[in-house]
């Protein structure tokens, strides 16, 4: 009798074990802001971490519409990477309506990316509306220079680890792999686009302060005739008499998400070149972070 | 003299807010934000321009995952007198189990809060005037649950996810219904609904996901309690269904359809009890960033055998100016109903939020 009840035990034992084992074999489950830290942390968690995106594709991060299709991914999160910046204030209300207190500020579950970066285009005196739509803790694009893109996966690589220490080999070899073919990429990138360096660039919007610092381009305008204001007559008529005065080679560049027509109509005054460009991965087949520059790249320079 | 010492005191809190923020130092302010609801409306009979509300908000985390929301506004009645009034003041504890047992891993998953907040029921009653698409609530709202303020009370609310593989969240609810009061001169009134009862107060709030850029959301409300703007000290018991289709049709670009439906019964069981129907489906469409538009046909049916049949029929056109502002025009015709024209601005400035609703 005692033996049977025994053996009832062990197999419970054993069954238990089992489940555990599933569990702790499980991936860890990441949800990322955009398809860019999406991108990031499965080069550097592969298989061992379950990823999604809350916005996918190109997107003005400014105006997205939290869904309760993102609660439920933010609920089931171990790990969740946010923009930060103030740029993703949206994301609270999804913290707070899921009650998952693994991803609750201050927890391991919880990244916010932008601490390490250098931060461009903070504000040194008091903003308000009469400058348009300033960002009060900087420009918050910053995962379009590759060099942020490395700070990135090092936050993500460290989080990890902590919360999966027995891969931290994995993760580690794989930061190191990816931070090595960003260098090498990063290389080939600034090569291609070193004769834009000469470019007099007009952006719709100042989306790309840290694209251009680490290509070293110089934009002189914006269409905008300040940020979030849509482009008035006499603004376009003022940069177009301002920019028709020089030789160089001209340059209009834009994100994909604004109007399409301003800057293409605006190009062709100025007899520059227009390049309307997805910021994101996840967007016109771009699949990776590196794939982003790729395009990126070879769209500017075609 | 209370007026005069609450503005100073706010005054006081958003400079000391201000300043510090000025100064990029680290502080632990508060976020304070204050939002303007300027509405002017045209009828055959008069013309009107008010600075409806001016809100102020102040929004700080108090404890990990316990955050205190607190919204008090300067509005300004239809008989032209302007009051203070608290309109939500509450605590979140987004992890009851965490708050009680620090150490514990264990998520619960229930959520708590305390205080004074606009009720959950249906989509439009919760919302600020600043949230809402229209200038105006629906008549069916305004009928069932309070004017243009809504039916806010104090009391205590426990949510919890349920553990299906779709949104659905449940609220539950019981509050004791705070009255509208106004304070004219030295002496207060209280003046649009009249609450005496207690109120329960349950949702079901359930989302799918049709693709990536399609979702529905379908919601159950059911109230008991004294809630009606009609009859002081009537017990009634209401019935609320919502649906929400949302459609991104690309990049600022996004349709909605929503729809509520309510039946309220009037009086207690065994009573003769009188019921009244009403409800609302609107159309809005984003053009862009900065365009949209939007229609609505509200009806409400009569208070058992009294009143009338109302129809209403609401055109919406909204001129975002930047994140933080906006200029909304808004036609109203119908079937017993005032025609009526409004055009309203509304702005924010601060780190204003909500939590999704």
């Amino acid at each position: 009798m005692y033996y049977n009840k025994f053996k009832h035990l062990l197999s419970v034992v054993f069954i238990l074990t089992c489940l555990m084992g599933n569990l702790y074999a499980s991936p860890l489950k990441v949800v990322a802001i955009t398809e860019d830290f999406a991108s990031i942390a499965t080069s550097i968690g592969g298989d061992k971490i379950e990823v999604k995106s809350l916005v996918k594709g190109s997107r003005n991060l400014h105006d997205i519409n939290p869904k309760p299709s993102m609660v439920m991914m933010v609920r089931k999160a171990d790990l969740l990477i946010r923009l930060g910046m103030d740029q993703d204030s949206w994301i609270d209300g999804l913290i707070q309506v899921a009650r998952n207190n693994k991803i609750f500020f201050g927890k391991n579950g919880y990244l916010d990316c932008s601490h390490e970066i250098k931060k461009l285009e903070i504000p040194t005196t008091n903003i308000d509306g009469n400058m348009g739509d300033v960002h009060k803790s900087g420009n918050p694009h910053y995962w379009l220079n590759p060099n942020n893109g490395k700070i990135i996966a090092k936050e993500i690589r460290d989080r990890l680890i902590i919360l999966d220490p027995k891969n931290e080999q994995f993760y580690s070899k794989n930061y190191t792999s990816f931070a090595r073919k960003i260098d090498i990429k990063l290389n080939e990138w600034q090569k291609r686009m070193a004769p834009y360096k000469d470019f007099q660039i007009v952006t719709y919007h100042k989306v790309w302060p840290y694209f251009f610092d680490v290509f070293e381009l110089h934009a002189i305008g914006e269409l905008e005739p300040l940020p979030g204001i849509p482009p008035t007559s006499r603004h376009l008529m003022s940069l177009e008499t301002m920019l028709k005065k020089t030789n160089s080679h001209k340059l209009v560049l834009s994100a994909s998400f604004y109007p399409r027509q301003v800057g293409e109509s605006f190009s062709k005054k100025i007899d520059a070149k227009y390049a309307s460009v997805p910021i994101n991965v996840g967007s016109l087949g771009i699949k990776s972070y590196i794939g982003l520059f790729d395009y990126l790249v070879e769209e500017i320079t075609k | 003299m209370k007026k005069i010492f609450m503005a100073f005191l706010m005054l006081s809190i958003t400079f000391g807010s201000v300043q510090a923020q000025t100064k990029q130092t680290t502080t632990d302010l508060p976020n304070i934000s204050v939002i303007g609801n300027f509405l002017g409306t045209h009828t055959t009979n008069e013309t009107t321009f008010d600075v409806k509300e001016i809100e102020f908000s102040f929004q700080h985390y108090l404890y990990p995952s316990v955050k205190a929301d607190i919204f008090t506004a300067l509005h300004k009645e239809e008989g032209g007198e302007r009051h203070f009034e608290l309109e939500e003041a509450y605590i979140t504890f987004s992890d009851l189990l965490g708050v009680m047992i620090p150490d514990s891993d264990f998520n619960l998953g229930i959520g708590a809060l305390v205080g004074k907040k606009l009720l959950n029921i249906g989509k439009i009653n919760p919302l600020h005037p600043e949230q809402r698409d229209f200038v105006n609530r629906p008549i069916v709202i305004k009928q069932f649950l309070g004017e243009e303020e809504g039916l806010s009370s104090e009391g205590a609310q426990l949510s919890y996810n349920l553990p299906f593989d779709f949104f659905s969240q449940l609220e539950m609810g019981v509050w004791t219904a705070s009255s509208h009061e106004e304070e004219i001169g030295e002496e207060h009134e209280e003046t649009s609904i009249e609450y005496s009862n207690r109120i329960f107060n349950t949702r079901l709030w359930n989302s799918f996901i049709i693709d990536d850029s399609k979702e529905i959301e379908v919601g159950f409300s059911y109230l008991i309690g004294n809630a009606s703007s009609a009859i002081d000290n009537d017990k009634q018991t209401i019935y609320g269904m919502d649906i929400t289709y949302t459609h991104e049709l690309g990049t600022n670009q996004e349709l909605k359809f929503q729809s509520e439906l309510y039946q309220a019964l009037y009086g207690d069981e065994g009573e003769d009890r009188a019921i009244q129907s009403g409800g609302f489906l609107s159309g809005f469409m984003k053009f862009n960033k900065y365009y949209q538009t939007g229609i609505r046909y509200g009806f409400l049916g009569k208070h058992g055998d009294e009143g009338l049949v109302k129809n209403q029929w609401s055109s919406l056109l909204t001129r975002q100016l930047t994140d933080t502002s906006k200029f909304k025009v808004q036609y109203n015709t119908g079937e017993n109903v005032d025609n009526t024209l409004s055009a309203q601005f509304i702005f924010g400035m601060g780190p204003h939020s909500h939590v999704l609703q």
